[in-house]
């Protein structure tokens, strides 16, 4: 068993099997030969810690066991683009809401959870899809920072400019 | 990326990871959707080599949700950014000098100018730069010079008189390196031509170079730690042909065919310890052409930081990997190894003699259609250009290969020995021009630059790349 505590400071004690899904734990207990891990902060304290954090363990409790992704195969790339597809349960895990969605990936990346980040950002990548720019601004509550002068100016940057 | 945003909130490597996997048409929406989305797609590199691998229609995603004819006219719209492309203020005279004339080093080139050398960051959609300008100026004429993506110094071979010295230059200011200049050949017999050339090489540490010594009728080669001046090797050699840096230290050298029982391949210098210089390993024996040229890129290329101008970057390149592409004889085609796999062959096969049909796997057949002519194969990034010219000397197929990782083409893996090999199903292009008008053609990240010869002028409009034949 592992204790596993979180920057907001709950205490979570989980299988070691599960731990092991984040490499970033791994790692650490492996380098140390201690069963105690603490990640530091996961995002600099602005939000509730422990939901995402929850919801990361979930994952790696259903996933446990499966064989982590190796990092030197040449193809791995390539892989993983070619399974745009995400499985069953994951695409159940990952219908959240915005919020929790980027603190799951983040998460995931910080603890080094790769297929959840992939999972995460393949679910990201699903919601722009097709869209115009404007659906992409509501859709993630972004502003259109371009004056109308950038806008024409985006127009014409792709010609070469004079030579100084 | 501004903060108010869930997805500006993300680290740039996530966002990157999620972008690149999106299809072109989808990435080319988002640049539109606010400013710190068009700046951080136009500054990615892996995001712009999607994009020109899917202009070149090499990248095929199935996965898109968009039409064909939205995804046609996206990619319309994006190849006006190749169309835009103004050539002709690049040109440059020809004659004046054949060898040497370019220096390109990922995304910066350079040619030799009125007596100097002038600097171009080649205008890219990676951040729309505009094109900046550089001359570093000298007495006399130029015959060759190089430059490090690092570091910023500029190593030229000035002849003058009898002498040829190497000066070392800061690349920003155009002012004397802190290292002081170097001679590499006095000539007994007169004047230095002013058609005489050097190579040049240069690494963090090493500084190589090589010259016909018309005393003794040979090649010298010498190699220097430039940082300290100390000259740590000296050699000539009837049969040294070019040279490179893999890395730091290793050096390769290539060698034409001796009349002593030698033959053409590569040589493998270790200049970390002199000691160990002598002898050298042979890397490679094989039909290297006669006219060949070595060639070493860092893929990737070069990466304009947000504050870009010429005078005040320092370079460094995308990625550390590298390949190595060397010409054998015409006809025969390129071999191209990944350094990495190079350096790994060195290491396990020491001493040993590697005869070049363990190369072959590694070779890449161009067209036998047409002659092949030396000065028209380099390499940049991670793409090989060939330029052939018909046998009829009409017209000039321009052959591009693509090695990157994310192109089609891969390096695989062997089964039994493990050794990682580049696959020669190249992918390979062809843009038709009228050969004659080519001077010479450097590549940039994603831009290209024609040379053309003044006395076709009448035909610039003509030259953009005709893209609809990629």
């Amino acid at each position: 068993m592992v204790l596993l505590v979180t920057s907001d400071n709950k205490n979570f004690v989980v299988d070691r099997e599960v731990a092991d899904r984040s490499v970033f734990v791994k790692n650490t207990l492996e380098a140390r030969g201690l069963s105690i891990a603490t990640p530091p902060m996961l995002n600099g304290g602005c939000f509730e810690l422990t939901s995402p954090f929850l919801q990361v363990l979930e994952y790696c409790q259903h996933h446990r066991g499966e064989p982590l992704p190796t990092t030197d195969d040449a193809n791995a790339d390539e892989n993983r683009k070619r399974t745009t597809d995400i499985g069953e349960w994951d695409r159940k895990f990952i219908t959240v809401d915005h919020e929790m969605l980027f603190e799951i990936i983040l998460a995931a990346n910080y603890l080094d959870i790769k297929p959840l980040l992939d999972v995460g950002c393949k679910t990201i990548g699903n919601m722009v899809k097709g869209k115009s720019p404007e659906e992409v601004r509501k859709l993630f509550d972004i502003v259109n920072d371009f004056t109308p002068e950038e806008e024409a100016q985006i127009k014409k940057e792709n010609e070469w400019a004079e030579d100084p | 990326m501004t903060d108010t945003n869930q997805l500006g909130r993300l680290p740039w490597e996530l966002l990157e990871e999620i972008v690149a996997q999106l299809p072109a048409p989808d990435i080319l929406t988002l640049e539109k959707v606010a400013r710190g989305f068009h700046d951080f797609i136009r500054s990615s590199p892996r995001i712009q080599h999607k994009l020109g691998l899917w202009a070149a229609g090499l990248e095929h995603n199935l996965s898109t949700s968009f039409t064909l004819v939205d995804s046609v006219k996206a990619l319309k719209e994006y190849r006006t950014r190749w169309k835009s492309v103004n050539i002709d203020r690049y040109q440059t005279t020809i004659g004046t000098h054949t060898f040497g004339a370019n220096v390109d080093v990922g995304g910066v080139f350079a040619i030799p100018k009125d007596n100097g050398i002038q600097f171009y960051t080649l205008p890219s959609s990676l951040r729309a730069i505009a094109p900046k300008s550089h001359k570093i100026r000298f007495g006399s004429g130029v015959a060759g010079f190089t430059f490090h993506p690092q570091e910023d110094v500029v190593v030229v071979a000035v002849p003058i008189g009898r002498i040829i010295n190497l000066h070392l230059i800061t690349m920003s200011g155009g002012v004397p390196h802190p290292s002081a200049l170097k001679q590499i050949i006095e000539s007994e017999t007169g004047p230095i031509s002013p058609s005489h050339s050097v190579f040049l090489s240069i690494t963090g540490h090493r500084l190589a170079s090589m010259a016909e010594n018309t005393n003794t009728n040979t090649i010298q080669l010498n190699v220097w730690d430039w940082r300290t001046g100390e000259l740590l090797f000296e050699h000539h050699s009837p049969y040294y042909q070019s040279l490179g840096f893999l890395d730091d230290y290793r050096l390769v050298i290539s060698v034409s065919a001796s009349k002593h029982g030698g033959s053409p391949g590569l040589l493998l210098l270790d200049t970390k310890r002199v000691s160990l210089m002598v002898p050298t390993q042979t890397l490679f024996h094989g039909p290297v052409s006669s006219r060949q040229w070595i060639c070493l890129s860092e893929a990737g290329g070069y990466h304009p930081s947000p504050q870009d101008t010429l005078s005040s970057t320092p370079f460094y390149p995308a990625s550390s990997q590298r390949i190595l592409a060397l010409s054998l004889e015409p006809q025969r085609g390129f071999g191209v190894i990944k350094v990495e796999t190079l350096l790994k062959l060195a290491r396990e096969r020491a001493g040993e003699e590697i005869h070049w049909e363990e190369w072959k796997p590694y070779l890449v057949e161009t067209s036998t259609e047409g002659t092949l002519n030396a000065s028209y194969h380099w390499l940049s990034g991670f793409r090989l250009f060939s330029a052939s010219v018909t046998k009829d000397g009409r017209r000039c197929d321009l052959h591009v290969y693509d090695f990157s990782p994310h192109a089609r083409m891969k390096f695989l893996h062997l089964a039994g020995d493990g050794r990682k090999v580049i696959r020669p199903s190249v992918v390979g292009h062809r843009l038709p021009w009228n050969a004659m008008d080519i001077h010479d053609i450097t590549f940039g990240h994603d831009s290209m630059v024609v040379q053309l010869c003044p006395i076709s002028l009448g035909s610039i409009p003509n030259v953009a790349p005709d893209i609809e034949s990629l």
